[in-house]
């Protein structure tokens, strides 16, 4: 058993429990405390080479990944994190004259990419070379990347004015941080109104609904079965996501299909608002895969003092999977890109290598 | 700024019961595996998840097998060790009542406290908003021993866990409590016709179960220790509610809210309907595949609620339907088929079995072509090719069945145990790891019967249910109810006064030889306590007397000044034996009512009535008010007369503190 794992500390342990107990809730929130969990592994842990903080850190994303499979931010942030741990022990491992090089080399990069597989073979380092500066420089790029989480709602924000025009009815599903922002940062005088799916059972439409309607905004819930009814008088489709999965498909509060499907059929245009901790770069292959979904409770959808509720099997799950070709455009804080594009933003993000984690 | 206050939490680790006979002769009931955890997991893990900061585990059985599991449970880092300090007393105790009672003389409950049993299972939000109602009924009424928490019920189930109460509508006071007897088919109930008097609104509820949650106050504790014939939860309420005069404590009910679960596994059959309703996620989040303890995922969820391990091997060609938790590394074989049960860690399933409603613990070994429904098999069985088990057979760790052997209804267990209780003869022996228990239940069995088909109509698989009904624990039947009471009526007048003469002279002895002796007050209050319940003594009797012994013992009497006598006999009792009882309003004219008396009856302390008043006055244990309302209402002139200085007195006095 994984318990004589000594990576498995009483700190990551009690992140852990806080996500899993309902302490810590929100995507945002989640990275944010992981981030600072990182935060003192670095200051804290004992380590000496990149290569043994990186396998600290493997570990770290291991234990998360099989304790909480279905929050897919945490495993995001450690391959972030193993991320900037291997561009900067490569800069400082890099003989002086290679830098110019890679400076230029940066510029060309979709080749770069191409090839940098074959390349990164040739002379893959070990990461076990001593360098005392790269922990303060650490510290400093993941404070750097702690701000960017910050930003990450304000700048999808700022794009608000390019894609809500006035008069225009938008129609959101449940409840998203993004989504809130995103419709509250429209400029005031622009005139317009969004139809919100309750997202029933937990219909956590209806906070969506109360605070924009105290910002002024024209908001009507409508219960999940209208969605299509309404669907041929909305102009735009705004979601919130769980996570953008590899192939630029959603794992979306469930609902969002049925809303992406609908919107399909009236040539609605799906928009999708990520900030970019959510990108994660694994596939759904198949519906029973592990962590894919998420069920609830039966009381959610079926009080348990009904006759009937012994002999029927019930089910509350969780998430969507909408399939890349129902989106129109996901818009991230770097600005608008399609499905298509995920793969290149992925291969900025993450190492290649560390795109699974549990091996 | 406010100090935070920690929420606590007693959890009893035993049910002091025999329904887990024979697994609780080898280990305790609190470590019985319910889906693969050990089941007081659950109630650790809720109570986590209610924020609560500090648990006590009460153990009396296999103590030590319990603090193994906790310490184990801190150093994996299981969910409910986080944030929560848990902490295990052993002791030998018989019952509730003797675990709370333990839990007082420790003194180490600060505050209110959420009180659960170890086989509740429950994803209850006590807090804050049950606890808050807790605490405003503690705020409006300052005698509020307990909050109870109730759960809705589908009519029409018994399992000996639903209750009828009656309620307060406004306050909601519990005002009448009695359990549905299981068995007995009651159909109808009587209510004390007091209950509709004394009370504008009462709600009567008939379709609550009891899962054993309680928020209590600190004065619950006393409360037990006070009154050492409490034993149960159900003593414990029924005495409250139903002797509103002696006891000064008073019950609320709070229900859960309907979207809530909550259940006790009192039985096997408990145990097999709470496994499905775990299955089938009603008691979400504490399902398999959020990892109820573990801090980690162990299942995958698939489709009809199939829990299952990474490590799992299944062969292509069995068949596997639907409600099944398959733990690490089980491998199961060609051709056989799994319906509605849960299989531990490390289980092996031959070629061409069959398991239907069985519930296997770890490390067991079911070969070839068995089969297996309606049991309970427990950890590291071996069970041999061509068996048939059926009909509720419950077979303990570590047995070994023998080639096509078949069973139905039995237990079966793998060593007899030294126990008294179990003798010798009561066993067949079927191989040195197998002993058979012989026991006369077909009656019990043919009275479940239709219960269970009631309520598992449903489901065709089942058409043989669990039937293994442990002998009912007796419930008594309902010694409050008011046919008794009528009963007694007559004879109970001449009784009482008898009784009450008995009592006064026990109080005089108790008293006279505390102060002879100097011994611990405290001591006094118990032996006054106990001699009340021996002759039921009405709490204000109790009162009078007790003022009515002070004076009436040798010292005083003996004394030429009987007031100086009193005073030495208060310097000792005063505080706290006068003071125990002689609170509040009802209290004092007891107390007034008795030295009228004594003065009555003793010429030495007549003329002393006054100085007497005057000098309980002085000590706080009158208050001004109720000594004059009490003037006004008395009709002796004597006293009248007596008392006339000092009443205008204390008004001239009240007169000029309010100014």
């Amino acid at each position: 058993m994984v318990e004589s794992n000594v990576y498995f500390t009483a700190s990551l342990a009690s992140l852990i429990h806080d996500i899993k107990v309902g302490k810590i809730v929100g995507s945002y929130s989640i990275s944010q405390a992981m981030l600072n969990h990182f935060l003192s592994t670095l200051n804290e842990s004992q380590w000496s080479t990149a290569d043994e903080l990186m396998t600290i850190v493997r570990e770290t994303g291991r234990i998360c990944e099989n304790a909480l499979p279905t929050e897919a931010i945490l495993g995001n942030i450690v391959r972030r994190m193993l991320k900037i741990i291997r561009e900067e022990y490569d800069e400082l491992n890099m003989p002086q004259e290679q830098i110019k090089q890679t400076d230029d080399s940066q510029a060309a990069s979709l080749q770069k990419l191409v090839t940098q597989n074959s390349e990164k073979s040739v002379e893959k380092s070990d990461y076990k070379a001593l360098y005392t500066d790269l922990r303060e420089n650490l510290i400093t790029h993941l404070t750097e990347i702690e701000n960017e989480l910050h930003l990450s709602h304000d700048n999808l924000a700022q794009q608000a004015s390019q894609h809500v025009h006035s008069a225009e009815l938008i129609l959101t599903l449940g409840y998203s941080k993004s989504v809130e922002k995103f419709l509250k940062s429209v400029p005031k005088e622009r005139k317009f109104e969004v139809v919100i799916a309750e997202c029933a059972p937990a219909c956590r439409g209806h906070l969506l609904a109360t605070s924009l309607a105290s910002s002024k905004i024209d908001s009507t819930i409508i219960p999940d079965s209208a969605i299509y009814g309404y669907m041929n008088r909305v102009n735009k489709v705004i979601l919130g996501t769980h996570s953008v999965l590899a192939n630029g498909g959603l794992r979306a509060a469930s609902g969002a299909f049925t809303v992406a499907l609908a919107a399909k059929h009236f040539s609605v245009p799906v928009i999708v608002l990520v900030p970019m901790f959510k990108m994660s770069p694994v596939f759904l292959f198949n519906y029973e895969q592990e962590a894919f979904n998420l069920v609830g409770s039966t009381q959610s959808v079926l009080p348990y003092n009904t006759p009937v509720s012994q002999q029927v099997k019930a089910y509350s799950p969780a998430f969507d999977y909408v399939p890349p070709k129902l989106i129109t455009l996901f818009i991230s804080s770097a600005g608008g890109f399609t499905p298509d594009y995920v793969y290149r933003l992925l291969a900025e993000m993450y190492h290649p290598d560390d795109y699974n984690l549990t091996k | 700024m406010e100090k935070k206050e920690i929420i606590q939490a007693v959890v009893v680790a035993d049910n002091f019961s025999e329904c887990f006979k024979p697994f609780t002769t080898f280990n305790s009931p609190a470590l019985l595996p319910l889906v693969n955890v050990p089941m007081i997991s659950y109630v650790l893990e809720t109570l986590n998840r209610n924020s609560v900061e500090e648990v006590w585990i009460v153990s009396s059985t296999f103590p030590e097998k319990v603090r193994e599991f906790i310490k184990r449970g801190i150093e994996e880092h299981l969910t409910w060790s986080v944030g929560m300090n848990v902490q295990v007393i052993a002791c030998e105790v018989r019952s509730l009542g003797d675990a709370m009672r333990e839990l007082d003389g420790k003194g180490m409950i600060r505050g209110d406290f959420i009180l659960m049993n170890f086989d509740t299972i429950t994803n209850a939000k006590l807090i804050p908003s049950i606890l808050k109602a807790h605490k405003d009924n503690c705020k409006r009424d300052k005698e509020t021993a307990m909050t109870v928490v109730y759960n809705k019920i589908s009519s029409g189930q018994r399992t000996g866990n639903e209750v009828v109460i009656a309620t307060n509508k406004r306050t909601k006071r519990l005002l009448f409590h009695q359990r549905i007897h299981p068995t007995n088919k009651e159909e109808k109930f009587k209510f004390p016709l007091e209950i509709f008097l004394d009370n504008k609104e009462v709600s009567l509820h008939h379709d609550l179960i009891d899962p054993q949650i309680a928020i209590c106050s600190t004065s619950a504790l006393p409360l037990f220790s006070d009154n050492f014939d409490y034993d149960t939860r159900d003593q414990f309420i029924r005495g409250i509610v139903m002797d509103q005069e002696l006891q000064a404590a008073s019950i609320y009910v709070e229900q859960l809210p309907i979207d809530q679960y909550a259940a006790k596994v009192s039985d096997w059959i408990a145990y097999h309907t709470i496994s499905q309703d775990i299955m089938n996620r009603w008691v979400y989040p504490l399902v398999p595949d959020m990892g109820v303890c573990a801090l980690k995922q162990q299942y995958l969820f698939l489709k009809n609620n199939i829990y299952r391990n990474n490590s799992v091997k299944v062969a292509r060609n069995c068949s596997i339907k639907n409600d099944v938790v398959l733990h690490e590394n089980v491998n199961i074989g060609d051709e056989s088929l799994l319906a509605r049960c849960v299989l531990g860690k490390n289980c092996i399933v031959g070629k061409n079995c069959t398991i239907r409603n069985a519930y296997i613990f770890d490390n067991t070994k079911i070969s070839d072509n068995c089969k297996l429904e309606n049991c309970i098999i427990g950890a590291s069985v071996l069970i041999n090719e061509d068996c048939t088990i059926k009909n509720g057979t419950v077979i303990t760790n570590d047995c070994i069945i023998m080639k096509k052997e078949e069973h139905s209804g039995s237990l079966i267990q793998s060593k007899i145990p030294d126990d008294d209780d179990y003798l010798q003869d009561s066993f067949e022996k079927l191989n040195d790891k197998a002993y058979k228990y012989i026991e006369n239940r077909e009656s019990t069995r043919n009275d479940s019967e239709d219960d269970l088909d009631d309520q598992e109509d449903d489901d065709n698989d089942a058409e043989v249910y669990i039937k293994l009904i442990p002998k009912v624990p007796n419930y008594e039947s309902s010694a409050y109810s008011s046919e008794t009471d009528s009963d007694d009526d007559e004879n109970d007048v001449g009784v009482a006064q008898e009784d009450s003469i008995i009592f006064l002279t026990e109080v005089i002895d108790s008293l006279k030889r505390g102060f002879d002796e100097k011994s611990n007050p405290d001591f006094l209050i118990l032996e006054i306590n106990s001699s009340r319940y021996a002759y039921n003594i009405q709490l204000n009797e109790v009162n009078f007397f007790v003022i009515k012994a002070c004076f009436n013992l040798p010292v005083v009497l003996d004394h030429a000044d009987a007031l100086e006598g009193f005073k030495q006999v208060y310097n000792y009792l005063g505080d706290k034996v006068i003071k125990n009882y002689i609170k509040g309003d009802g209290a004092m004219v007891d107390c007034l009512n008795a030295i009228v008396e004594c003065c009555e009856e003793s010429e030495k302390l007549k003329p002393k009535l006054m100085k007497t008043l005057h000098f309980l006055y002085n000590e706080d244990i009158l208050t001004e008010d109720i000594i004059i309302s009490w003037y006004e209402d008395i009709d002796k002139n004597w006293v009248k007369v007596a008392l006339n200085k000092f009443i205008t007195w204390l008004q001239q006095e009240s007169e000029s503190d309010s100014e």
